[in-house]
Parts: C-alpha cells; sequence; structure tokens
C-alpha cells in the first residue's frame, strides 16, 4: 500500500496546488460563515464540506435553503451544478484505469476543479501510475484540507463576524473567480453570457428554477454556437462528392 | 435538521457518482463528443448563472445599484487579468469596503 503513496510525488502534488489551497482558505472561511448566518443548520452546512467538497455547490445550496426553496430543487440544482466533475472524470480516466481499484473512488471523492486541473497537467509529462496517483492524492487531499480548514473556522467564528464585513460578497467573489477562467472560447463565452442574462430575467420562476432555466439556456446556445463553429468550414472548403456519398453511407 | 441534511447526503451521493462514473464503471467507455463538449459549458453556464444570482439578484428580487456592482466588475477584471483565487477575492474585498467606508 505505502508503495503506492511515495512520498516524493505526495509532496509534488501538494506543492504544485498549493497557490490555490491558500487561495481557497478565505472562500472555506467565508462558507462556514454564510452557513451560520443563513437559516441551514450550522452542522449539516459543516458536514457538507467533508460530504460534498464543492464550493458553488455548497453556497448555491445554502442560498436556496435560505430563500425556501424545494427540496428537489436545491438537490437538482446542486447535482447540475457538480455535473463539471463528470468531464474531470472523462479526462482522469485514462491515469486512474492503471491505479488499482481500491484507490479509485477515495480518489474520485476528492477530485475538484482545481486538483484535476493540476494533476492533468503533471500527467502531460509523467507516465508512471504510481508518482501520478501520489501526486493527485496530494493535490486533491491537501486542496480539500484547506477547504475543511477554513469552513471549520468559519463555522466557529460565524457567530462573531460583523455584518461591516460583508463576508456575504465572498460568494459572488468565488463565482466570479471560477466563472472567468471557465470561459476559454467563444462557444463558452456565449454559454455564460446566455446564462447569465436568461438567470436574471427567469428570476420570478417558479420554486427558484431561474438558474437551471438560464444554465440550460446558457449551454443550449453554447453547444449552437460549437456546432455552427463546426459548419463553417465545410461550407466554405466543398469537398468532392464521393466523399460526401461516402460519409452518407456510414 | 433532517431536511437540510437529506438534501446534503443525496447531493453527496449523486456528485460522488459523477466523480467516479468514468474513472471506476466506465474507465473504457469513451463519452460521446457530443456529451463531452456539452459537459464543457456546464461550467461557464452554471457559474456565469450563479453569478447573476448572487450579485444581480438578492432573494429573488433584482439588487438596486451600489458597491456590490462595483466591486464585482472590480473583482471580474482582476480575475481575468491575473486567474488568481487570492487576488480576485482579495481585490474584490477590499473594493467593497472602501466602497462602504466613502459612502
Amino acid at each position: 500500500m505505502s508503495s503506492w503513496l511515495a512520498v516524493a510525488p505526495l509532496r509534488a502534488g501538494a506543492r504544485a496546488i498549493l497557490p490555490l489551497s491558500v487561495g481557497v482558505f478565505p472562500f472555506g472561511l467565508a462558507y462556514g460563515v454564510t452557513v451560520v448566518e443563513s437559516s441551514m443548520n450550522d452542522l449539516v452546512g459543516w458536514l457538507a464540506s467533508f460530504l460534498v467538497i464543492a464550493g458553488a455547490a455548497q453556497l448555491a445550496i445554502s442560498d436556496l435553503i435560505d430563500q425556501g426553496a424545494p427540496w428537489f430543487i436545491i438537490v437538482g440544482t446542486g447535482l447540475i451544478i457538480n455535473a463539471r466533475y463528470m468531464m474531470y472524470s472523462g479526462a482522469l480516466a485514462p491515469a486512474f484505469a492503471q491505479f488499482p481499484r481500491r484507490w479509485r473512488i477515495p480518489l474520485a471523492h476528492l477530485m475538484t476543479d482545481q486538483a484535476a486541473v493540476t494533476s492533468l497537467l503533471y500527467y502531460q509529462h509523467e507516465g508512471d501510475p504510481r508518482h501520478r496517483l501520489a501526486f493527485y492524492a496530494g493535490a486533491g487531499l491537501s486542496f480539500a484540507a484547506s477547504w475543511w480548514v477554513g469552513t471549520t473556522i468559519g463555522v466557529v467564528i460565524g457567530a462573531t463576524i460583523p455584518a461591516e464585513l460583508q463576508v456575504g460578497f465572498a460568494a459572488p467573489l468565488m463565482f466570479i473567480a471560477l466563472a472567468v477562467p471557465s470561459v476559454r472560447d467563444r462557444a463558452a463565452l456565449i454559454a455564460a453570457a446566455i446564462a447569465f442574462s436568461v438567470t436574471i430575467i427567469a428570476r420570478d420562476a417558479p420554486m427558484n428554477t431561474g438558474l437551471l432555466i438560464g444554465a440550460a439556456a446558457g449551454i443550449a446556445f453554447g453547444m449552437l454556437a460549437k456546432l455552427r463553429g463546426e459548419a463553417t468550414p465545410v461550407v466554405a472548403v466543398p469537398e468532392p462528392a464521393e466523399d460526401e456519398e461516402a460519409r452518407d453511407d456510414g | 435538521m433532517t431536511a437540510d441534511l437529506f438534501i446534503i447526503l443525496a447531493v453527496a451521493a449523486g456528485t460522488l457518482a459523477m466523480r467516479a462514473s468514468m474513472v471506476t464503471l466506465l474507465a473504457d467507455v469513451a463519452i460521446p463528443p457530443r456529451m463531452e463538449q456539452a459537459l464543457g459549458l456546464v461550467a461557464p453556464a452554471v457559474l456565469a448563472g450563479l453569478v447573476a444570482q448572487t450579485l444581480f439578484l438578492d432573494a429573488g428580487e433584482l439588487r438596486p445599484f451600489g458597491s456590490w456592482y462595483v466591486a464585482g466588475a472590480i473583482a471580474a477584471v482582476v480575475a481575468w487579468r491575473t486567474r488568481s483565487f487570492g487576488w480576485t477575492l482579495l481585490a474584490g474585498m477590499a473594493s467593497v469596503w472602501l466602497l462602504q467606508a466613502l459612502s
């Protein structure tokens, strides 16, 4: 077992993700304070940091509980926000396929935007499965630990934080800090702009479904942009007729 | 408490299933390209919607124009230029405190 957790790559993973771990700590703190200030149960809100490990979803859940949204809307919103982990899961699958089975689910639980991206960068130049596993474990665990410590301190000191500090502003800040780097191409920009506008327009939609409607509209329009982007070169460069036929057959 | 716990347990189970999906059961199954493209758009769409919901709305109503809008815009520029969690948080919180002190 110990041979799968070599100390050097474990440390390398923790070191590579360190700036992000430092950055997420105050957000964990702010989440903890938000839980105490919201009508969400403090203990459950704290526990969520260990069971869910996803700041965006956790903040949205505490916000929706505070607004009195029905449970299935809250669960649905949380799962939609976290659906992006399937993308990371797919990207990490080739590396994980070489890990022993008993490690896969515990390591998957530590999957965050930050740990996945940091590990995928490392995997570009490191092929040894043992090094890959230990690096991911070091990055994932140290990053999650920063979130756990931040949340715990936030829940403990939450009641003593004065309103003038405006800790609630950390929630939109966290979403800005995650949203801006996620816009990597034109389709993503369209998806973000549409989701943003529709969420505001649909604010009076029943049962707090505005965000779900906005996100669905954003993804749909982003996909349209991607499909059009793919179609353009085909129109610009007409292919020989036999190629067209061959494709129709296939 | 029970309702909150149920919500967290349900989201935790669903999230673990999605995190583990491809790396365990479906390790040998490729995600269809269209699905992969759509999943790639989940983060920008959902996160932009969350910015709208928490910055421009307050409990479902349009937030009156004020320090949060200005500080949010400053934070967005800092996030774009630095791509750093820490700097974005620092710039945003400092701006909102400063604007509050000035008003």
